[in-house]
């Protein structure tokens, strides 16, 4: 075999020989190895269960941050009065002017929220409050099917409708035994069916409502308004078997007028 | 003298045989009675028993064969009362069901004034029997599909609704509301005294609305809408001497298109149209009789409403 090293050494034995081996140092050799121990990387094992606080706490404060983000609570009360009297609180049958108050600045309307009762549930008067909760709680009435509608057309009176009370129309509408009470309840959530919520609580009550008197009722006013997507609901309510036959008609003849079929 | 004995005797035979109505009885005078039956006379009475009876029919054939044992049904109700019906007590309801979907007789059903009545019948067999209710003085509340009701004599409040059957309903003297009285399918005559004071709606989808001179009802001004949701369909349209075929409308804007005017789109403000409006001529009156009190509310979809006077 060809050792280039043997060959060096050979070829220039006369220079290695006046060398001495250098004496084998025990000391330089164990300082040489401590140092080779000391100098490998210092990896600490962390004990178990500071792996576990540190996943811990990581939880927590996103947790934390989450939630913080989402609480509305934290919203100065000012701008929620703001954001409200902006948005939905007046609802007004069509035909009376909402513009004035849209202009109105801030600090005026929280003053006419206060005096004037009838605007909505946040209103200071006792009394005003004390006849609207018995309403409520007349509308919730199971015994009795008439004071339910009863207490309905006292709410349709009054003129105007607070969130709580759209809601709780949308509820009877959806939910009540008696198809009159839900008849009724339509009736008022149809007259203000230029509202935004009020017409989305419309449209999701079209895929979800059982009875077909209501249901017909309820398509003749959708079909009537515009920007409104239900052409898949009406189409889902024409194909369906189950469906009553003044309803699917109904649902029929819309789809046809606006060439949706 | 025997001639007359003999006579008398038959005479009476025949009498008893004619009384002898199958009846069931029931002690309860408030609460509320829940019907789930095929059709019915109800009648209000003062006395304090609910009284079930089915007047015999000339045929009632026994079955000889089926002594001993009791009619069963796939509705999963006992016949315990001989009429064809079950009738148990649950807290404050009485609740009455038929056994089986077959009529043999109208059942008649004597009821105290002052319960409530709850009639439901949502068969879907187009034979039914019809309702009738008189002389109640509680709260009724009538749910059916096909049954034809009548409504003598009541002083409400009431709920009545009917899909495909008519009602009739005569009001006597003081009406206590709300009454709603809506049909899909079928019309609804009422009459009531003159006097009433009442908010009275009436409405009908394809139908009229017909009311005897007598009453002034003080019609409330209707919120006016613009017609442009009315407008469908406008199939040509002349611009500037020039036929252009119609692309599209939205409300009162309408895109046409020809050939050397490219795209027009344009805005309706002050013309008429000959356009085919969509069929919604849905008639709607509230007012109010005598200056309004009570919450009358009649309505049919598809036919007439008609309002009598007494």
């Amino acid at each position: 075999m060809n050792d280039p090293i043997k060959d060096f050494i050979e070829q220039n034995r006369a220079e290695f020989d006046h060398l001495e081996a250098p004496a084998f140092d025990i000391k330089r050799f164990k300082e040489k190895a401590l140092i080779t121990e000391n100098s490998k990387p210092r990896t600490f094992k962390l004990p178990l269960i500071a792996k576990w606080l540190a996943a811990a706490s990581v939880f927590i404060a996103v947790a934390t941050f989450m939630l913080v983000n989402k609480d509305p609570k934290h919203i100065a009360v000012k701008d929620l009065v703001q954001i409200k009297s902006e948005a939905h609180t007046v609802k007004k049958p069509p035909g009376t002017t909402l513009d004035k108050l849209a202009n109105v600045p801030l600090q005026n309307v929280q003053q006419e929220s206060i005096s004037n009762p009838q605007r909505n549930i946040f209103a200071n008067s006792g009394r005003t409050i004390k006849q609207k909760t018995s309403l409520f709680d007349k509308l919730a009435d199971s015994s009795s099917a008439s004071t339910r509608l009863a207490a309905l057309l006292e709410i349709k009176k009054q003129g105007t409708l607070s969130n709580y009370a759209v809601d709780r129309l949308a509820n009877a509408l959806n939910n009540d035994n008696n198809s009159n009470v839900r008849l009724a309840a339509l009736d008022i959530l149809g007259s203000y069916s230029n509202d935004k919520y009020v017409s989305s609580l419309l449209v999701y009550s079209l895929g979800t409502q059982s009875d077909p008197m209501v249901q017909l009722e309820l398509v003749t006013l959708l079909g009537n308004m515009e920007h409104l997507k239900i052409e898949e609901k009406l189409y889902a309510l024409a194909a369906d078997p189950n469906t009553f036959t003044a309803v699917k008609d109904e649902a029929f003849s819309i789809l046809l007028n606006q060439n949706k079929l | 003298m025997k001639k007359q004995f003999i006579l008398a005797l038959s005479l009476l035979t025949i009498a008893l045989s004619a009384s002898a109505q199958k009846q069931y009885k029931i002690t309860k005078s408030t609460g509320s009675l829940n019907l789930n039956i095929n059709g019915a006379v109800i009648e209000g009475y003062s006395g304090n028993e609910i009284i079930f009876s089915m007047p015999n029919t000339e045929e009632t054939e026994v079955d000889e064969r089926a002594k001993g044992l009791r009619a069963i049904s796939s509705s999963g109700y006992t016949d315990n009362t001989g009429l064809g019906i079950e009738v148990t007590e649950k807290g404050q309801d009485i609740n009455v069901n038929s056994v089986s979907k077959k009529t043999d007789g109208i059942l008649n059903i004597k009821v105290p004034q002052g319960m409530k009545v709850v009639f439901n019948n949502n068969n879907n067999s187009i034979y039914q029997s019809d309702i009738t209710l008189k002389n109640l003085k509680s709260e009724i509340e009538v749910s059916t599909s096909f049954n034809k009701i009548i409504l003598d004599n009541n002083s409400g409040p009431m709920n009545i609704k009917s899909l495909h059957g008519t009602v009739d309903a005569v009001f006597y003297g003081e009406i206590k509301g709300p009454v709603s009285i809506v049909s899909v399918y079928g019309y609804v005559d009422v009459t009531m005294p003159v006097a009433t004071k009442a908010n009275i709606e009436l409405g009908s989808n394809r139908g009229n609305l017909f009311a005897a001179d007598g009453f002034k009802i003080a019609i409330e001004k209707p919120v006016e809408k613009t017609d442009e949701k009315r407008v469908t369909k406008v199939e040509n349209i002349t611009v500037n001497g020039v036929n252009a075929p119609i692309v599209s409308v939205t409300g009162l804007n309408i895109n046409a298109k020809q050939k050397n005017l490219g795209s027009i789109s344009n805005r309706i403000s002050n013309v008429t149209i000959n356009a085919f409006v969509s069929g919604r001529d849905t008639e709607t009156i509230k007012g109010k009789i005598n200056g309004g009190g009570i919450d009358l509310v009649f309505k049919s979809n598809f036919q007439n409403v008609y309002l009598r006077t007494k």
